[in-house]
């Protein structure tokens, strides 16, 4: 009975220093059997989004590293005038992409993410980042439903006062989903130019719809494209 | 007879506990790190809070002091040990820069309990290593993700942190988690008192923009992304995290900025950034070596990680993370963070200039990338 506790003990040991050891390794295969959570819990929370983008899809994409924006259509210039109001309908943080690429380009312009549709007041241009985020909203303590509000009385303002709308869509695949394809129909049904970073076009929509209501789009490879296509029109 | 045979098997059990013994022991030896002249001071955590002093837990705090009126930056590597850009990220700062305006506070080894044990069941190794330029070796710990229960144990069957975090079931384990406790307790449980540190050192040194460096596997769908809290004026912080995004993206970084989740209780970017007045963020890059389908665990997966069974993966469609060909050595990452803190940084001194931060040293991603670690980590004796 000693023996057979001392040679358990003995072989507890081993396994114990194998397992500690320096040249401890396992293969692929004995890795994954053996995960336990602590690889692969994430260090930030959850993700919202309800894009799958282990989803493949059967996507040919216009832009490339080498051609990094394309033009569908003629952009009228002229009907952009500053000053520009940038606000977002989603609270992505897109909007605060195009907070800094207007500044960069230096357009006289202001932003605020949470605009009611009077603060709209006297801007011929208006510059609309569409994506929703569950964590933007929350961070702006807007629900769902007060955004969608307010995103509809910012269109009807716009309706009603004549003022040029761009669509601009610049999160990529990330910004589908529901309550982000709403706030995008809202807004480019209104919208003389729609600007997209182009994989979020994986099921060929904004170009659709581009085409069935002859309005310019463009692509962009990189959200830092923005900032080519902005200059354009805005220098 | 059998007396000798039990002798012997007694002989054998004893060897290997001591040989496994050394193999812990080893791992509480802390690697040492250059002298930097313009160190102006290092000093402890538990000089904010008093409950860690002669802990395993207790961790220094590098202090660059400018001289000139500015900003406070505080850096957190190491919160998870087992991150290994994170730790490296900050010994090379550590070792390298000068701070030029305002002040500049690193932790290199925010979990150091950590970084004493490893997850042996993960096929994790203890140490890497690292050749310099003149030859020599420095030699850094894996560590894990958790306090090492030699410190702190039992895990409860239920917690509740400061933030409102409700720890039980299969997430109890967190409970040693640094970046699942914050805003700390100085009466809680270990871990929860370096959360405390740091949010004491942050109120009473009035930390302006604070980083806390982070690797994830490459399933995780937040990796070269930045997460983004700031109770003053969140579309402020936002808008500064998006520059830095975008200077990261014209020097062909893939970047991204992200609002802090509204039920991450307990992480530094939520609880710190609802409860202090930093600037909270919190960056992610692809660690090779972590997910359940890393190959062999190697010295050459985490420096040089080159891991191809995560390639095939992406190319199959399974993962999303576009996983380099060429692998993604540590330099690079380390590169990365430190070239986000930077824009990061200085993107703030644009919003706030009379909170102004900046530093030097390390030049930017390229050149870091192009010297290698080699020649980033200085010699050590």
């Amino acid at each position: 009975m000693k023996k057979l506790a001392v040679l358990i003990l003995a072989l507890a040991l081993i396994l114990t220093f194998a397992s500690c050891s320096k040249s401890s390794s396992s293969s692929a295969s004995s890795a994954s059997a053996s995960a336990s959570a602590q690889t692969t819990t994430p260090s930030t929370g959850t993700v919202d989004s309800e894009y799958d983008p282990n989803k493949n899809v059967d996507f040919k994409q216009e832009t490339s590293e080498d051609n990094r924006v394309v033009t569908i259509g003629t952009i009228d210039k002229s009907l952009y005038k500053q000053p520009v109001f940038v606000t977002s309908f989603g609270q992505s943080t897109d909007a605060a992409m195009l907070d800094t690429v207007m500044k960069r380009i230096g357009v006289d312009y202001v932003y605020n993410a949470t605009a009611t549709a009077e603060a709209m007041k006297g801007y011929k241009t208006v510059v609309i980042a569409v994506g929703a985020s569950t964590k933007g909203l929350g961070a702006a303590g807007i629900s769902e439903s007060e955004e969608t509000a307010r995103a509809k009385d910012i269109m009807d303002f716009i309706n009603a006062n004549d003022i040029e709308v761009i669509c601009c869509h610049i999160g990529g695949s990330a910004r589908r989903g529901t309550l982000s394809d709403l706030y995008a129909d809202m807004v480019m049904e209104k919208a003389s130019w729609i600007v997209l970073k182009e994989d979020a076009n994986f099921d060929y929509k904004f170009t659709k719809y581009a085409e069935e209501h002859k309005k310019p789009i463009s692509l962009i490879y990189a959200t830092k494209d923005a900032l080519t296509v902005f200059t354009e029109v805005f220098q | 007879m059998s007396y000798i045979k039990n002798i012997v098997v007694i002989a054998v059990a004893l060897l290997f506990a001591v040989m496994a013994s050394v193999d812990f022991i080893a791992m509480h030896r802390q690697e040492p790190i250059a002298s930097n002249p313009n160190v102006t001071e290092v000093r402890m955590l538990s000089d904010y809070c008093a409950g860690l002093k002669g802990t395993d837990l207790d961790t220094e705090v590098y202090v660059f002091d400018s001289g000139k009126p500015g900003g406070a930056l505080l850096v957190l590597g190491g919160t998870h040990p087992n991150e290994s850009a994170s730790p490296v990220a900050a010994i090379a700062m550590i070792e390298n820069i000068r701070c030029t305006q305002g002040r500049i506070f690193i932790i290199p080894w925010t979990n150091k309990s950590g970084f004493t044990h490893t997850s042996p069941l993960d096929g994790m190794q203890d140490f890497f290593d690292i050749e310099l330029s003149d030859g020599s070796i420095r030699t850094f710990r894996v560590g894990n993700r958790l306090t090492n229960p030699v410190d702190q144990w039992p895990d409860y069957t239920y917690y509740m942190g400061s933030s409102g975090r409700e720890l039980s079931d299969t997430e109890i384990a967190e409970i040693r988690n640094v970046d699942r406790l914050y805003y700390g307790n100085p009466d809680g449980v270990l871990t929860e008192m370096v959360c405390a540190g740091i949010f004491n050192l942050i109120n009473e040194e009035g930390i302006d923009l604070t980083m806390d460096m982070h690797e994830g596997s490459p399933e995780f769908l937040y990796l070269d992304c930045t997460m983004v809290n700031m109770r003053a004026d969140i579309q402020k912080a936002m808008t500064i995290a998006q520059s830095m995004a975008l200077d990261m993206q014209f020097e062909d970084l893939d970047m991204r900025a992200e609002y802090s989740g509204v039920k991450s209780y307990g992480l530094s970017h939520r609880s710190l950034g609802d409860n202090t007045d930093s600037m909270m963020t919190l960056m992610e890059t692809y660690n090779p070596s972590m997910g359940p389908l890393h190959g062999k665990m190697t010295d050459d997966l985490i420096v040089n990680g080159n891991e191809p069974n995560y390639r095939q993966a992406h190319l199959d469609g399974y993962i999303y993370f576009d996983v380099p060909e060429d692998g993604y050595p540590l330099v690079q990452r380390v590169a990365r963070h430190v070239t986000c803190i930077r824009y990061l940084a200085e993107n703030f001194s644009q919003v706030y200039p009379d909170r102004a931060i900046a530093f030097e040293g390390l030049g930017t991603y390229s050149d870091m990338v192009n010297a290698g670690l080699g020649k980033i980590l200085k010699p050590v004796d």
